[in-house]
């Protein structure tokens, strides 16, 4: 009973404190708020399936444990659309806008919007690490324990994607 | 458009947040019936309530008036010291209270039969003065001001009430907190100094990422990793 109510108690300290940024980590990359509620509900679903299996000391590491598994969510999601080319059709314009140059996005209203297209032309992984680094805050050294690279990869990585973000944004 | 701007452009998507009726819901989805969601939206929408809305008015009113009764009441000596530190809190600054502790530091010896008073007088100012230093002078004058008052808060102490062990102790925070103000003030300056040069040099992507990184410390204020992590890439 009581190892039950310290699950509870564990689970619910960490989706108070990542539910917002896994949200928003997904939804910058599928552009939909159903799509990006409907991964993060499994993010989190996974997350409490692996405490009920796991003792909660052995997911060292819960902020890595979730982005890890909305990374890989995101890339399945986008797997499945692309074999199924069943898309609905609001989401299609969606995702044909990530493929069209800034400069034909002058009807874009806010520099909210401007920065997500920005963004969602970065390569999937440069989109992760600036993301993290600089919108969720998390360490070098997280980074690289997330995608399995080594720190100085990942400064590296975070550099050449300012760069480019930094290209991107100018043609605004 | 450099670092900052990008990085302040970033910010912007913080905006994007889930709603809070489907985080709400999403959990207990999850956790089961066992879920408790302590909301406390009903207990502000009974505040709306014209009968509650009322009573929270006339309660707020009753306060204000029972502390401006208070406040006038003499015999209420200590109540109304400790109301009034609390309103007169937010309008002083270091200056005030480096300034009281001082002065009352002074009296300490003059007014032997008040002593007492005085030292905890002084203790508070000191405490006081410790919480309100601030993090970044404005410039090297209030650095070296702030310095001068405490070396003279010291000196005082040093002559005056040299066996109060809990005097020393405020001034020794003091001090410490000084210190610690003035280091990261050196820090900062020596970043900024090392910041500019390193612009104008040729780095390799390793050192230039390393530069981004401590730029980005310097932003959040961290100026000994910055340093450090200049440190690291001149050292490459």
């Amino acid at each position: 009973m009581n190892m039950a109510k310290n699950l509870h108690f564990h689970f619910k300290k960490i989706y108070k404190l990542h539910i917002g940024k896994i949200y928003r980590f997904i939804y910058i990359k599928v552009n939909s708020q159903q799509i990006a509620e409907d991964l993060t509900s499994e993010v989190f679903l996974r997350f409490w399936k692996a405490l009920q299996k796991e003792n909660p000391s052995k997911i060292e590491n819960p902020k890595a444990f979730l982005y890890k598994t909305a990374r890989n969510l995101i890339i399945d999601h986008y797997r499945t659309y692309s074999q199924k080319k069943e898309i609905p059709i609001e989401e299609v314009k969606e995702i044909k806008d990530t493929s069209q140059s800034l400069e034909t996005q002058e009807s874009l209203s806010s520099d909210l919007e401007i920065v997500q297209k920005a963004i969602r032309q970065l390569k999937e992984e440069y989109q992760d690490v600036v993301l993290w680094y600089y919108l969720d805050n998390l360490s070098v050294q997280e980074i690289a324990e997330i995608l399995g690279k080594s720190e100085n990869a990942v400064r590296v990585m975070i550099h050449r994607a300012m760069e480019k973000l930094r290209e991107l944004l100018k043609e605004v | 458009m450099d670092e900052k701007e990008i990085i302040a452009k970033l910010q912007l998507l913080n905006q994007i947040k889930p709603r809070q009726e489907w985080v709400r819901n999403t959990r207990k989805n999850i956790l089961g019936p066992q879920d408790r969601w302590v909301d406390f939206s009903g207990v502000f929408m009974i505040m709306r309530q014209p009968i509650f809305a009322v009573g929270t008015v006339t309660m707020i009113l009753l306060l204000v008036l029972a502390w401006f009764g208070l406040l006038n009441k003499p015999q209420q000596d200590s109540l109304e010291l400790v109301i009034s530190e609390i309103a007169s809190d937010n309008f002083y600054d270091y200056n005030y209270y480096l300034e009281k502790a001082s002065q009352t530091l002074a009296k300490v010896e003059s007014v032997p039969q008040k002593n007492e008073k005085l030292v905890e007088e002084t203790k508070q100012a000191l405490k006081k003065a410790v919480e309100k230093l601030p993090s970044r002078p404005k410039n090297p004058q209030e650095s070296a001001k702030i310095v001068e008052k405490v070396k003279e808060i010291e000196e005082k102490l040093t002559t005056l009430a040299p066996e109060d062990e809990e005097l020393i102790d405020a001034t020794k925070e003091l001090k410490e907190k000084t210190k610690e103000m003035i280091e990261t003030e050196i820090y900062r300056i020596r970043v900024e100094a090392e910041l500019a040069m390193l612009e104008n040099r040729t780095l390799t992507e390793e050192q230039q990422a390393l530069l981004e990184e401590a730029k980005k410390d310097y932003n959040n204020q961290d100026y000994l990793s910055a340093l450090e992590k200049i440190l690291q890439l001149t050292n490459q």
